[in-house]
């Protein structure tokens, strides 16, 4: 803040238009936390996560548009009129994201929340599941075991119970469905 | 990209500037490009400007005068506008000559009035006005934009009015003088002329956004955009 207010911007401004980049790479680095100040009291206009990318704009307008600097006037308005237009220029930009935008909470959060993951939970909890599982009938449990937690094939798990393969298939489909039904329920 | 990094290349790009011309000076230069493009306009279209000389109603003379002036502070506003730290009111100056254009047309249209009651204030169609002045608007709106690009566009809206403002009213002029015949009444000057001077404006102004970008030197767009790049591959 001090150095900011200590740096002659005119003088500097003067020497970078006649092309001395020692000067004008001074100047820049000086104004830098001059306009930072100037985006960061905007902050309710514009997203926070864009400031830098606002500061960055303002000095890029500057070194655009400094031939219209007259030496002969004061440097702290002319700074201060570009950086509240492209200042403007962001927060019509944020306003205009936020029209065709919906803000979501970052996954984390949102999937971390009890009320949104209830059957989720409750279907991981393998103790739940074990629970359903033992309140099938008994070929619709065989059936699950050997073809979904053992992966058996349909031949080998047919080998192995003395079932036909379309029994074991109407046993699973109908022994999925009464799982669905059970755990919607807890 | 950091900010320091920015700030590097463009300090790397500092090569000198020239300083943009007085605004006076670029509205001088303006007005004497645009003067003489509507003069050669006027001879041309009033078959040599037998008419012109024939023209003695002061309240005519003052009607151009009104305009042209109009259009002179409309120029000297758009080229005032795009000097950062200048005050903001400078746009408001054309409403002073604007004013005293309006108010002589509704001298005029009183007079129609007392002469020829309500007939006096019927406006007259008059397309060939609208496309004299549409015609007599392009130099004098292509010099006045590029006059006034080298800115800074911080109400690039608010200047390309101006421009229409300024170009519109200098037509105006050549559409009035190279009539063959004075306008019916002065009811038809305030539609078709001001009508098409508005409509300008308005035009201009809506494109205001892409007529006046903020100017970035390609070379200096290509370098950031490599940084930028080369800044995302590290990450």
């Amino acid at each position: 803040m001090a150095e900011a207010a200590s740096t002659d911007f005119r003088a500097l401004m003067i020497a970078a238009n006649r092309g001395d980049a020692e000067a004008y790479a001074r100047l820049l680095h000086a104004l830098a936390p001059v306009v930072r100040r100037l985006v960061g009291a905007n902050h309710h206009r514009i997203d926070d996560g864009t400031v830098e990318d606002v500061v960055q704009d303002v000095l890029l307008s500057v070194h655009s548009v400094r031939a219209s600097y007259d030496p002969g006037r004061p440097f702290m308005p002319w700074l201060v009129a570009i950086a509240r237009r492209r200042i403007a220029d962001a927060a019509r930009r944020t306003v205009r994201r936020g029209v065709h935008e919906v803000a979501l909470d970052p996954d984390a959060v949102t999937l971390a929340a009890a009320e949104t993951n209830i059957y989720g939970e409750a279907r991981a909890r393998s103790d739940v599941l074990r629970v359903a599982l033992a309140q099938l009938p008994r070929g619709q449990r065989q059936a699950i075991e050997m073809l979904k937690l053992r992966e058996l094939s349909l031949r080998e798990a047919s080998a192995a119970t003395g079932s036909s393969v379309g029994a074991l298939k109407v046993a699973t489909h109908r022994a999925m469905t009464t799982l669905r039904a059970l755990l919607k329920k807890t | 990209m950091e900010t320091s990094e920015l700030i590097d290349i463009l300090a790397a790009d500092a090569a000198p500037v020239r300083p943009l011309t007085a605004p006076w000076l670029r509205t001088s230069v303006w007005f004497l490009i645009s003067g003489a493009y509507i003069a050669i306009l006027i001879v041309a279209m009033s078959h040599g400007g037998t008419r012109l000389l024939s023209i003695r109603f002061s309240r005519f003379w003052l009607e151009q005068a009104a305009a042209i002036g109009t259009g002179i502070a409309a120029a000297a506003a758009a080229a005032l506008s795009v000097i950062p730290g200048r005050s903001r009111r400078w746009p408001i100056v054309p409403a002073f000559p604007l004013t005293v254009w309006l108010g002589i047309l509704a001298s005029g249209c009183m007079r129609d009035w007392a002469q020829h009651g309500a007939a006096g204030l019927m406006p007259q169609p008059d397309w060939p006005c609208s496309m004299a002045m549409l015609f007599g608007a392009a130099l004098p709106a292509a010099a006045l934009t590029f006059s006034v690009r080298r800115g800074a566009p911080l109400a690039p809206a608010t200047t390309a009015a101006l421009i229409g403002l300024a170009a519109g009213a200098l037509s105006s002029v050549v559409a009035c003088v190279s009539r063959p015949m004075p306008h019916p009444t002065t009811m038809t000057v305030v539609v078709w002329h001001l009508g098409t001077l508005f409509a300008m404006a308005v035009a201009v102004s809506v494109g205001g956004r892409s007529l006046l970008p903020w100017p970035l030197n390609p070379r200096l767009a290509a370098a950031i955009e490599n940084r930028s790049v080369r800044a995302g591959r590290a990450q």
